[in-house]
């Protein structure tokens, strides 16, 4: 047997699909945005603590300087320009007090004193080197430019390594200003901090004025080319009538290392932890789609299963049954709602000479294909057996030979019976089944015959005939127990409604039929039926 | 199989007891095709021993069908007398109307 519609009716198994599912997608996206985003912040985070630090050890710096050079030039220089106006310009006096302050080995490298009255500018006295700035008119603007500050002034004179810086204050006295110059080398251009010092992670260009440009590069500690780029930090003190500007920018991380590795180790970390999240992810969806896949085969089994129940059931029992002459036969079959398992029950009507017939009702109990089979072999041993012409008894004592519950786990009840249609005569045999129903003229009534044994359960009692006699166009219905059978009450109720049933006799045997199922089952049993009517039409 | 209503679902408990030697098998509650399964073991650790008499109280054993009749009938191969004992009219009519009444003796 061939079975049709699997390859129709059923969906074949999924497509596999080998690429990553959505949700692993997902993962990946969010945990690598996840990863990204907190490197980033680490990152920021770092960096905005390296500028805040930068700018901390800038200020220290620059604080350190507004704090020393300035009051220098203003103690040794201003001191000088005062004691001149003090003494009408005593050169001799000029001489002495910047004895200590002027030298190869000194702060200034020369010094001089002017005298400023009216618009002239006037050269008292000089001291040490031979100042840059030559007497003229570069010296007499600047000159006057001190004469006119309030703090002393400054200038920057050449560049490269002999450069200098040229400062000049001014004190006055009756209208006469007397203006004491003097010129600074600048070593510090060549000085490297030392590795202990704080300073020793900063590149570092102090500028005289606002420029930073290389003609007013005033000092520098840089690894780095200038003017200094990327994260830097500026600031200016006030010097004399000009400004230092001070900028630094930082050599190496000046958080630590940690600083720099923890926003890679973050996204390092993130990552290769994403990643583990996406491939348990993987397995996960593809566990769920393996075991939907496997559902979906189980319940496509299960249909599969149902339908070849289906087909077996309507192989092993036709729904037409051979014509007898005189008689009129109508038969049932109704699957019980249990589920995809097969039943055991079944009818059959057996044509012999003479005007006779054997029909044959049974159940085995249980269910599935297993007790499809005992039904299968009961049936056609009973056919055989009437086939031979054995009389009801004889063909039950022959079943019983065939079945053991013991052996085969099931047990059926049979009722067999022979019919001769001119005589009206039935002779019943009664293997544990339920007892037909007569529709005569006076109503519908049990045939009343004590039961055997059903088949399979081994008893000493044999099985007694019972002879019944119908009138004209009497009606004999035999069933399973299916019809009857409701939890809460025994069998001897449904038998009563199905008398009642009977009772109402229909015009035709196939309306009774349908009368009798619709009535006592609603069409929807909960276990099987076979039901199988007789009916003599004179 | 995927239609069984857990909530309709029949019960059945067995509890085993000796009176004289004899063994009482207790059956209550229903016992269909299903319920059938869950007690099998438990009535076949009673069969265990050979006795020349075996009990079925079934006097609260409100359903039964042939499940059930499959069952007290196996014990039969173990007693040579199965007393089925204070049925209700249910499980004394389906045994009854099963042609049982030579095999399972019911009392009273």
């Amino acid at each position: 047997m061939t079975v049709a519609g699997r390859q129709a009716g059923a969906p074949g198994p999924a497509r596999r699909r080998w690429g990553p599912h959505a949700a692993t997608a997902v993962v990946l996206v969010v945990g690598l945005g996840i990863t990204v985003a907190l490197a980033v912040i680490t990152a920021k985070g770092h960096n905005r603590t390296n500028v805040k630090l930068l700018a901390l050890q800038t200020r220290l710096i620059s604080d350190a300087i507004a704090a020393s050079d300035p009051l220098y030039v203003e103690d040794h220089l201003g001191g000088a320009a005062r004691l001149a106006a003090a003494t009408n310009g005593d050169v001799a006096l000029f001489r002495q007090g910047l004895s200590g302050a002027v030298g190869a080995k000194e702060p200034f490298a020369t010094a001089s004193l002017w005298r400023v009255d009216g618009g002239q500018s006037r050269l008292l006295a000089e001291v040490g080197a031979k100042p840059l700035l030559a007497p003229g008119p570069a010296a007499a603007a600047l000159v006057r430019r001190a004469a006119a500050s309030t703090t002393f002034v400054v200038t920057k004179l050449a560049s490269g390594p002999g450069a200098r810086l040229g400062y000049a204050t001014a004190a006055r006295r009756d209208g006469v200003s007397y203006v004491a110059y003097a010129e600074q080398p600048l070593p510090r251009s060549q000085t490297t901090q030392p590795a202990s010092s704080p300073l020793a992670d900063l590149n570092l260009a102090v500028y005289l004025g606002r420029s930073q440009t290389s003609a007013a590069l005033l000092s520098a500690d840089s690894a780095a080319p200038l003017p200094l780029r990327g994260t830097t930090y500026t600031t200016r003190i006030p010097f004399g009538d000009m400004v230092l500007t001070l900028t630094t920018s930082a050599r190496t991380s000046l958080t630590g290392s940690l600083g720099v590795v923890l926003p890679w180790s973050i996204a390092i970390g993130g990552a290769l932890l994403t990643l583990l999240a996406a491939l348990l992810t993987e397995r996960l969806v593809r566990g769920r789609k393996s075991a939907e896949r496997l559902t979906a085969e189980v319940g496509r089994l299960y249909v599969e299963q149902r339908s070849v129940a289906g087909i077996l059931q309507n192989a092993l029992l036709p729904q037409q049954v051979p014509a007898v002459p005189g008689m009129q036969i109508a038969v049932r079959y109704l699957p019980g709602a249990s589920g995809a398992d097969i039943g055991g029950d079944w009818y059959d009507v057996v044509p012999l000479t003479d005007g006779r017939f054997v029909f044959v009702v049974g159940d085995v109990s249980g269910r599935g294909v297993r007790a499809a089979a005992a039904m299968a072999s009961l049936h056609y041993a009973s056919r055989a057996y009437a086939l031979e012409g054995h009389p009801p008894t004889v063909i039950l004592d022959r079943l019983a030979r065939m079945m053991d519950l013991e052996r085969d786990g099931h047990f059926a009840t049979v009722l067999c019976g022979l019919v001769d249609v001119g005589t009206h005569e039935v002779i019943l045999a009664n293997a544990g089944h339920l007892p037909p129903v007569l529709c005569g003229e006076a109503g519908a009534s049990l045939v009343a015959a004590k039961p055997g044994s059903p088949i399979g359960i081994p008893s000493p009692v044999p099985f007694r005939p019972a002879m019944v006699t119908t009138g004209a166009g009497g009606t004999l219905i035999a069933y399973t127990d299916g019809l009857v059978e409701r939890r809460g009450e025994t069998l001897d109720v449904g038998m009563k409604r199905l008398q009642e049933v009977a009772t109402r006799n229909s015009s035709s045997l196939e309306d009774l039929l349908s009368n009798i199922v619709t009535e006592l089952t609603g069409n929807s049993p909960t276990d099987d039926i076979a039901l199988i009517g007789l009916r003599w039409l004179n | 199989m995927a239609e069984l209503d857990p909530a309709n679902e029949a019960y059945c408990v067995v509890g085993v007891s000796k009176e004289n030697g004899t063994p009482v098998i207790r059956l209550s509650g229903e016992l269909d095709m299903v319920s059938v399964e869950k007690v099998r073991s438990a009535v076949e650790d009673a069969l265990a021993g050979e006795s020349e008499r075996l009990v079925f109280d079934v006097s609260e054993l409100e359903f039964m069908d042939s499940s059930g009749i499959a069952l007290l009938v196996s014990a039969t191969r173990k007693a040579r007398k199965v007393e089925v004992r204070n049925p209700v009219p249910i499980v004394r009519r389906l045994i009854e109307l099963t042609g049982l009444t030579e095999i399972l003796l019911m009392v009273p």
